[in-house]
Parts: C-alpha cells; structure tokens; sequence
C-alpha cells in the first residue's frame, strides 16, 4: 500500500512539476474560462435576463469547458517522446497511474475553479452569501466524478487523431447527468433555498463520484494496453 | 541446461490486414547477445516491442522466465528497453529524469549519478529533455534504460545518432553488462556498430526469420542476405 501510495504522489507530483514550469493547460483553461464569462456578461440584457436564472449554467458551462483542457493534456505528455512505455516498463501499476493522473487533473481543474469562481461573482456582480457552503460541497462533488470521467477518456481520446473533439464526444453523455444536477442544486442555493432541499442531488453527485471512480480504476489498466 | 530467458512462439501481428509479424518462434538464452537485422519494414521494431510486452500480438504468446507477459504487466520491469523515441519528459532535466526512473524502481538515489557519469551526462544533468540534442537524449535514453540493471536489455537502433566516443561507451557499457549476466537483444541496421559483441545474429523478412545463426557470420554475409530479401536495396 505504502509503495503504490508513493508511485501515486511520484506521479501526481511529477505531472504538477511539468505543469508547473509550462503552465500551458493551466493558462489555457483560465484564459478560455475568462473569455467565455466576459462572452456571456456581454451577451446578455440584464433587464430580461436575470442574474439569477443565467448564472448557473454560466458557472457550470464556463467549469466544464475550461477543465475539458486539461484532460487531453495530461496524457499528451506521456505520448511525446514516448514516455508512457517508460511508465508501462517499469513497476508503476496501471492502478497507481490512474490514480496519480486522476489527482494531477483534480488539482488542474479546483486551481482553474479557484480562479474562475471568483471571475464569475466579479463579472456577474453576485456574491454566494449564505449558499456558499452548499456551492463548495457541490463544486467539490461535481468535480471529483468529473475528473474521474475525464481522465479515463482522456487516456482514450489521447490516440485518435482528433483528439480533444473526441473526448468531448465522449464525455458529453456522462457529463450531462451531474451537469443537470449541479446546476439545478446550484440555481436552488443562488435563491436561497435550504439545503436540505438539494440534499437528494448532492447524493447523486457522491454516488456518480464513487461510481466512475471505481470504473475509472477497473478499466483503466485495458485501456493503457490497447 | 538452464531454462531460457525468454521464449516467444507464434507470434503474429497484423496492422490493417498486413501480417508485419508472421509467425515468429524465438527463444533467448540468458546472458547472449543476439542482433537483429533486416531491411526497413521487416518487422524488427514491432517485434520488440512485442517482446517488451509494449503490443499486444494478434496471435502468440512471450514468456520471460516462464511467466506470461500476458496478464503479468509486472513483468515488464525486468525489461530496460531503448526504443525510436527517448521515453523522457521533455519538461525536466535529464537528472530530474532518472531521478523519478530511479524512484519508481525504488533505486537508491546515488545511482543517478552512476548512471550520469557511466554516458558522459554529468555536464547536461540540468538541461531540459526537450533541448537535447538526438545523439545526447539518446545516450539519456540508454541511461535511463539501463539505470536499474534489468536482466535482459531491448535495445532499438541504440547507436543512432551517437558520435564515436559515446558509440564506444555504450559498447564498453553493454559488454560490462554482459559480462555481469544481462542478455541483450538488438535490433539495428548498423551491424558493424555491435557486431564485436554479438553472438547470434537473426534476420528478419517479412515478418519472419530468414536467418538465425551464431554471430560468427561476416557481417557483409548478412548485409548482402538483407539487400537480396523483399524490400531490401539489393
């Protein structure tokens, strides 16, 4: 346990490093996220659209997009020059690259919600008052069966020659079902509607989570040896 | 008589309705070193890459010490494999590079600066992989491979790109690791580079052997067997 835990965060670790000194997938998904919220606050006529009805689909279409970046470019990295045979030659356990891959992109997609987030409350003058807790935990919830969707058919799109069209093609039909759910949870806490009234949806996003997670885990190792 | 080292039998590989690999039977025993050769298409590359456990054959099957690869990826790390592409990360250095090899295989770290000083590195430990040059993120490459002292060596055109001194580096490197043991196959079209060290000498055509033999052979004999076969120059 304590030697697959170590390859996980050699892995994670070696990602972010790369990352890091490049910043390309990083800078890409925060400019895009920018772009597409500055798109939309002009876009819109305030005195027929509210706030309130456009900007959870905002939030979540402007995540979603932006973090898409990221999924192709963690496996980009290990076809350049081959390095994903170096991997597979040595003791690393599909397991462990999955995993590793899978908190790399977790930490890509919170630092692009990180920044984004407060974008959207400056571009759409709103704040999450009260709701705040109720919008972190659904963030949160969101995005960890996002991610584990998105790397798993990042490590599939990665070899088609279309690459970044086809894992949206194939992340649209999984994405839709939390998507829903986090926006309908999101426009219930913009509103200021209790918690317990999302309680229902925030269970679907944990059981989504737990889902694709271990899926993500047990078709992982097939997909590196196709 | 000692069990061989590795054994493949029928293997065979089509891409897009083309058998690249028809049939291949090979057995290795440890502590050779077999050479490779054939002209470009012959199927050398994907072979080895079949061997390393890297593709999966369409038919067939390879066993290292008797364990499938099959089933066992583990396996795979007793390999040390040089291939047509580096297997390093463009955006760390050439130490950080090894460092993180050397980790995964839970190698103390002091072998890094074995392996920096075995190929002449030591002056570009802190160069970016991606601002090598072809001859030098070679000789990162045959580092890297050989960091963590695999009992049998899959190595792919290592010489390219390599001028004379480092060529005579991987050699001497090579022929110490024989002499403790290593089996190591390689697959290459300059024969003359390896040859001093080979025992066996095979030839690939058209996805199958057209010549296996102890490496006694004159190279010019095989050179000449390669350009006379389907898609040589000859």
């Amino acid at each position: 346990m304590i030697s697959w835990l170590r390859q996980v965060m050699l892995l994670a670790g070696k990602d972010l490093r790369i990352e890091w000194r490049s910043r390309t997938a990083l800078l890409s998904a925060v400019v895009f996220a920018s772009l597409v919220l500055v798109i939309f606050v002009f876009a819109r006529d305030p005195a027929t659209v509210p706030t309130s009805a456009l900007a959870p689909s905002v939030l979540w279409i402007t995540v979603t997009l932006a973090s898409t970046l990221t999924f192709t470019r963690a496996f980009a990295l290990e076809l350049d020059q081959g390095a994903i045979d170096g991997l597979r030659l040595s003791p690393v356990t599909p397991g462990a690259l999955f995993t590793g891959k899978y908190l790399a992109n977790l930490a890509f997609v919170f630092t692009v919600e990180v920044v984004a987030v407060p974008l959207f409350l400056l571009f759409f003058n709103t704040t999450f008052g009260s709701a705040w807790p109720g919008i972190l935990g659904t963030l949160v919830l969101a995005t960890v069966g996002f991610v584990a969707v998105g790397t798993v058919f990042g490590a599939m799109a990665i070899r088609t020659r279309f690459a970044d069209l086809m894992l949206l093609i194939l992340l649209l039909p999984f994405l839709v079902p939390p998507l829903m759910v986090a926006v309908q949870a999101t426009v219930r806490l913009l509103a200021a509607r209790p918690l317990s009234e999302i309680a229902g949806w925030l269970r679907f996003l944990l059981i989504y989570d737990i889902v694709f997670l271990t899926l993500g885990a047990l078709v992982f190792p097939a997909i590196l040896d196709e | 008589m000692t069990a061989p080292l590795l054994v493949a039998t029928g293997l065979e590989q089509r891409y897009a309705g083309r058998a690249v690999l028809a049939g291949i039977d090979l057995t290795v025993e440890a502590g050779t070193f077999s050479v490779i050769a054939g002209a470009n298409g012959a199927g050398k590359t994907t072979l080895l890459r079949v061997l390393a456990g890297l593709v999966r054959p369409s038919r067939g099957e390879v066993r290292l010490e008797g364990t499938p690869l099959r089933g066992n990826p583990g396996v795979r790390s007793r390999f040390g494999m040089v291939g047509h592409q580096s297997q390093l990360y463009g955006q760390l250095t050439v130490r950080e590079n090894l460092e993180l090899a050397a980790a995964l295989f839970r190698l103390p770290r002091s072998v890094v600066g074995e392996s920096l000083a075995s190929l002449g590195l030591e002056r570009v430990e802190r160069t970016e992989a991606r601002r090598l040059s072809r001859g030098t993120a070679q000789r990162v490459a045959i580092a890297r491979a050989l960091q963590h002292r695999p009992p049998l060596l899959l190595l792919d055109e290592p010489m390219t790109g390599l001028d004379v001194d480092a060529a005579d580096r991987v050699r001497t490197l090579l022929s110490e690791r024989r002499q403790t043991g290593a089996t190591i196959l390689v697959v290459t079209h300059q024969l003359a580079e390896v040859w001093p060290l080979a025992t066996r000498a095979l030839v690939l055509q058209g996805g199958r052997w057209v010549h296996d033999g102890p490496a006694t052979t004159g190279v010019a004999v095989i050179e000449a067997m390669i350009r006379s076969g389907p898609g040589g120059n000859g």
